[in-house]
């Protein structure tokens, strides 16, 4: 009976506990639902109509009609090229370089480690603005000093960064390594929590430097660098800021920065086709959760977690 | 009673943060998007007065779909609000200046989230076809206040109607001329243009008409390399450039726009499909030819966001000619050009033409104060014009302020001497049809040729028939699609 009495009197606590976590949750959960939860569902719904912000009196139903005009618009199949293309170049230098660095101010032999650490992470600091802005002065093909310095040390022209079709690309991703100083710090804490005693042990076994790196600290540092390729890979499909300045938001030079999110953006905004750009949008997010999944599956492959996990 | 205070207390709590994540305001109308960051934000928004006054009705003018956001121009139109707000104590105006590349997007953020602003402009033809029915119709409030138009010719009343609905009373108007740099010119040895249409120019003392041709010659001996060699020259670096010899001055991002200057045209046909005259391929030819011919004498895109030029080439110094618009007087460095002057533009196959625009404000129609909205657009073309046809460069629709428009011009750029007259003479060439007639599909077409520009100016290697033959299939492509 006290058993009873106890138990019951422990239900009352924790729904008590429950409705005051809910209510102080509450804010949280209304702002979800109306400002994420709501225009979520909302763009679904508009994928099956012809929505025009303009004119939402003549909002109709189309059916699949957004859906099917997917396979005959040359330009999805456009910025879906750009994208990837922009995937394949960009990502793994999201992964390298910032592995690199943190390899590099972890480093036993560097002096003043704190001090390039501190250099590495500022730009990450500058807005994507006027990051886009600096690069563009650096990288002018007629009086930005990269091509300068091409000029004056390889005696080669540079190329025309942003305006030719071939370079653009590579462009942005030179661009964006000013930006890798997150990604260094994060790869810095997981070389940092390598446990010394593994060096230790494969020294007295006769490994090289290499291959230390290579067997120890690499699977050490796998969940992170998972956790960066996750990063990179939907940073990547998401891609619009620098595109859209850079590109004066029309995909400039020809089409070549015509990047997926930038094609939807001028699509439901600047054409008001909100009802294509909806459609565009999910097409995109499943898109980014298949390849999620598919990374999570490939993990148990190639990503080490030391506590078994 | 304490568990029901501390109740009471955790409502309170809970209901300001809804409050403040749901950004509720105070003022009487709801304040458009990005208003809320203050001067400037990083969208390049910038909202003044910041700080709504409860007790007057707020009016919002949008600036930035035409002229008004070059950094000369603000601190000149927050005087005008300044002013504006301190003549009288019922409407509060508040600018929301936008830049050009972006207002167009940001306006179409705005009425689509049902935040539109209240005025927008100055803005022209093009500017408004970019959001048909979205723009009162004045003639009533015209008739409601008695508005008095009798000083302004009928022929613009009618330029500012659209579908028979006056969207705008006429304000200002914006003829074309050469803008040419008097230092560089001297500088060369070279006779300064005509200042009269049909007057000829002298070129190696021979008297030749002042035409496209005459101006590319003239053009090439004022574009000068590191070295000093002209184009013309043998020993001429093309890839070294520092001084140029024409630009047309912000009129080149749409071949619609300079391509005007030779041959007005529409460039729809009478089937449908996408149609360009035999002037405006002559046009687009001598354009491209222009930066990326042998004897180059206009800045590529590169060039243009190069360090030498940043975006403005005659105000930049380095390059001798501009032809656009009056409203460019509003962005001339004068420590940089302060020796410069206009000519009338040069002519194509014996024909002048000068394109012009047409600028004025409208009142959006989801505004909920038409009645102050209008007195605020009075004021703005009545008692506060002065001030604005000075900000803005635009010669006033009225013909009696068009005197003091020209002497306010003259004081700002004394002691230089500027023939103003120039832009005056250029009014009977006016291109018919214009270039701003609104197009099928007007947001895809128009972003079309803005592409196709960008094209021209950035790639040296187009075969021009055929990129010109590939544009004209994708326009009709997209004419067609709103059919």
């Amino acid at each position: 009976m006290a058993d009873k009495t106890q138990k019951t009197s422990g239900n009352n606590i924790q729904k008590r506990e429950t409705r005051w976590g809910l209510l102080f949750l509450s804010p949280w959960l209304l702002g979800f639902l109306i400002f994420t939860l709501l225009p979520t569902l909302a763009s679904l719904a508009f994928s099956f109509t012809n929505y025009n912000p303009l004119h939402p009196d003549q909002i109709s139903f189309a059916g699949f009609s957004n859906y099917a005009r997917l396979f005959t618009d040359p330009f999805f199949r456009q910025a879906i090229g750009v994208t990837l293309r922009f995937v394949l170049i960009s990502v793994p230098f999201a992964i390298i370089i910032p592995l690199g660095l943190a390899l590099l101010v972890n480093s036993e032999h560097l002096l003043g480690k704190n001090i390039y650490r501190t250099l590495f992470f500022m730009p990450s600091m500058i807005p994507v603005v006027v990051n886009v802005m600096v690069w563009r002065g650096i990288m002018n093909s007629e009086t930005g000093w990269l091509n300068r310095m091409l000029s004056f040390v390889f005696g080669i022209d540079g190329p025309n960064w942003f305006q030719d079709e071939r370079w653009v690309l590579p462009a942005l991703t030179l661009m964006g390594v000013w930006g890798v100083g997150n990604a260094m710090i994060i790869m810095l804490a997981g070389l940092q929590n390598v446990p010394t005693e593994l060096y230790d042990a494969s020294k007295v076994d006769g490994a090289t430097g290499i291959q230390r790196f290579r067997h120890v600290t690499l699977p050490i540092i796998s969940p992170i660098i998972f956790y960066q390729l996750v990063l990179a890979l939907i940073g990547s499909f998401q891609y619009f800021t620098q595109a859209y300045i850079v590109s004066n938001g029309r995909g400039d030079p020809n089409g070549s920065t015509m990047f997926y999110n930038l094609y939807l953006y001028r699509t439901a905004f600047n054409f008001l086709d909100m009802g294509y750009g909806a459609t565009l949008a999910w097409v995109m997010f499943v898109a980014v959760l298949l390849i999620t999944i598919f990374l999570f599956r490939t993990q148990q492959r190639w990503v080490y977690y030391a506590g078994g996990d | 009673m304490k568990k029901h205070l501390l109740i009471l207390l955790s409502l309170l709590v809970v209901a300001s943060f809804v409050l403040a994540a749901c950004g509720g305001g105070t003022a009487a109308t709801p304040a458009p998007a990005d208003s809320g960051s203050g001067a400037e934000s990083d969208g390049g928004v910038m909202v003044e007065p910041e700080v709504a006054q409860a007790d007057r009705v707020q009016i919002y003018w949008y600036i930035g779909l035409g002229a008004g956001a070059q950094p000369q121009q603000i601190p000149l139109q927050r005087d005008f609000v300044e002013k504006f707000n301190a003549s009288q104590n019922r409407v509060q105006l508040i600018m929301i200046v936008v830049d050009n590349q972006f207002a167009r997007d940001n306006l179409t953020a705005q009425i689509a989230a049902g935040n539109a602003p209240d005025i927008v402009g100055p803005v022209g033809t093009e500017g408004r076809g970019f959001f048909p029915g979205a723009f009162l119709d004045l003639q009533p409030l015209v008739d409601q206040f008695n508005y008095d138009t009798s000083d302004i010719d009928p022929a613009f009343l009618e330029f500012y109607k659209d579908q028979g609905e006056l969207i705008g009373l006429p304000f200002a108007i914006f003829p074309s001329a050469v803008f040419y740099n008097r230092a560089l010119f001297d500088e060369a040895g070279l006779a300064y243009p005509p200042h009269e249409v049909g007057e000829a120019y002298v070129l190696d003392g021979e008297e030749v008409e002042w035409s496209f041709d005459t101006l590319a010659e003239v053009a090439r001996r004022l574009t000068v390399d590191a070295n000093g060699n002209d184009a013309t020259s043998a020993a001429f670096d093309s890839s070294n450039i520092v001084q140029y010899g024409f630009d047309f001055q912000w009129t080149k991002d749409s071949p619609r726009w300079f391509s005007a200057y030779f041959e007005p045209y529409y460039p729809v046909a009478a089937n449908g499909t996408a149609d360009l005259s035999s002037g405006q391929v002559d046009a687009i030819k001598w354009y491209y030819d222009a930066m990326w011919g042998s004897q180059p004498f206009l800045p590529t895109q590169a060039a243009m966001d190069s360090d030498l030029i940043s975006g403005n080439s005659f105000s930049s110094g380095k390059v001798a000619m501009g032809l656009t618009h009056l409203w460019y007087t509003c962005c001339i460095d004068q420590t940089a050009v302060p020796n410069w002057d206009v000519a009338v533009v040069p002519s194509y196959n014996g024909v002048t033409t000068a394109k012009m625009h047409g600028d004025t404000f409208a009142i959006m129609n989801t505004t909920q104060h038409p009645e102050a909205a209008f007195e605020v657009y009075s004021y703005m073309l009545g008692e506060g014009s002065a001030e604005l046809y000075a900000i803005y460069g635009g010669l006033p629709a009225r013909t009696s302020q068009q005197q003091a428009f020209f002497d306010g011009l003259s004081d700002n750029f004394a002691p230089n001497q500027v023939d103003w007259d120039v832009f005056l003479k250029m009014i009977p060439y006016l291109e018919v049809p214009g270039h701003e007639l609104v197009l099928p599909n007007i947001a895809k077409s128009h972003d079309a040729f803005l592409q196709f520009g960008s094209d021209l100016r950035s790639n040296p290697g187009l075969d021009i028939d055929a990129r010109i033959s590939q544009f004209l299939t994708d326009l009709t492509a997209i004419y067609q699609e709103a059919e």
